[in-house]
């Protein structure tokens, strides 16, 4: 199967999206006869024409993205725009979509999901399903063990989709981790945010640019 | 009451849409108490949101890019609703509206908390203005649903509601109506 491979990050290969692309690939390619091959989104929306072959002449298609304001961020949105003239015309194109988000609850990314597949349903493209997760903000700049588990689970998901063109219903469970936030853990979460994740996190980046004093700075008022 | 009205329409031959919006703008700054302020993006000089969070840990507040975008969040900070009104394009509004919604996230603060029942940012301001959305329907599909599904989760990231998702098919008068009831 040849499977064109769409990077819609605005951070392009600096993105954690990169990462988890990577290890899809690394499972769908070990069937030698599989080949994925990589666009970046950022680059290509420069060139109407080319998001449009890249689609047309696609059998199947992995479009990655993280969540930019509850739905696609505004790059991908305009790749999309770009595609309108396919119409109906991509119903020898499989579909399969990542999306990720900084968000612990991968609920915040089933609306995109759900966009996905309307998009799908426009194009005449068979929509094959969505690998969403939460929490990947810092992908590759944390330690890597730390998303072992979660790589792993997402190249065993491209090995499956390069022997049965589809996606497996477990995986997708697994990798999505928490839906949502229990109760205790919602209860917590202030606190752990005051003493842990806001320190480890924002207020690190804030104190490396120097910018920790201005953080609560209200510049548009 | 102050209105930004927001067009995000990319085709300036939509004349339906151009003529809807720009009665809806004379209806609001027509009548007592209420005015609006008016931002076509097409026109405006817009980058993409490349996820840099320069404005969460860099520059608190402001956005790396010095672009058309500022006056925009400027606006909508001290208004009482901003109206994003764009035709649905492939099921949802354009990518130009969407761009600005991603070039939104300096008036957040990168810090987490819970807001209705799930993590979103804290806020950095005081003061928010409600959001409503102005679409034209994309030939049969009737996406209006939708819209105001995802519209509503970005209002709550905005630390707001949706008060307001109509298509043009609504008479102005009634759109402004309404508006002045939210």
């Amino acid at each position: 199967m040849n499977l064109t491979v769409l990077n819609g990050s605005p951070r392009g290969r600096g993105s954690g999206t990169r990462i988890l692309l990577e290890a899809f690939c690394r499972g769908f390619s070990e069937n030698s006869e599989n080949i994925c091959h990589l666009e970046y989104v950022k680059e290509c929306v420069k060139d109407k024409e080319k998001c449009t072959r890249l689609l047309l002449e696609s059998e199947a298609c992995l479009l990655a993205f993280p969540l930019y304001t509850d739905i696609v961020p505004g790059i991908v949105k305009q790749f999309i725009e770009h595609c309108a003239q396919l119409k109906g015309k991509l119903k020898n194109c499989k579909m399969v979509f990542i999306i990720q988000s900084g968000f612990p609850e991968a609920a915040h990314s089933r609306p995109a999901a759900e966009y996905m597949r309307r998009v799908c349903g426009i194009w005449g493209a068979e929509y094959a399903g969505a690998m969403v997760r939460g929490g990947v903000e810092g992908l590759g700049k944390r330690p890597i063990k730390m998303d072992e588990k979660m790589l792993d689970v997402m190249t065993r998901q491209g090995k499956v989709f390069g022997a049965e063109g589809r996606l497996d219903e477990s995986l997708q469970d697994e990798f999505a981790g928490r839906e949502r936030l229990s109760l205790p853990r919602r209860l917590l979460l202030p606190v752990l945010g005051k003493i842990f994740i806001n320190p480890m996190f924002w207020d690190r980046l804030l104190k490396e640019n120097g910018a920790y004093d201005e953080r609560f700075a209200r510049p548009l008022e | 009451m102050k209105v930004v009205i927001v067009n995000g329409n990319p085709d300036p031959e939509n004349a339906l849409f151009e003529k809807y919006l720009s009665d809806l703008s004379g209806e609001i700054s027509g009548r007592t108490g209420t005015e609006s302020v008016d931002f076509t993006l097409r026109d405006m000089n817009l980058n993409y949101c490349t996820g840099c969070f320069s404005c969460w840990v860099r520059t608190p507040g402001k956005c790396i890019f010095h672009d058309d975008v500022e006056p925009v969040l400027k606006a909508m900070l001290c208004s009482d609703i901003i109206l994003y009104c764009s035709p649905i394009i492939m099921g949802f509004t354009s990518a130009l509206l969407k761009t600005l919604c991603d070039r939104s996230i300096p008036i957040l603060h990168p810090y987490f908390v819970i807001d209705r029942g799930e993590v979103h940012h804290r806020a950095r301001y005081d003061h928010y203005p409600k959001i409503g959305v102005i679409y034209q329907q994309e030939e049969s599909a009737d996406e209006g649903e939708f819209i105001r599904k995802v519209y509503s989760r970005i209002a709550v990231n905005m630390k707001t509601e949706c008060i307001f998702a109509e298509s043009i098919e609504k008479p102005v008068e009634e759109a402004v109506n309404e508006l002045n009831c939210a």
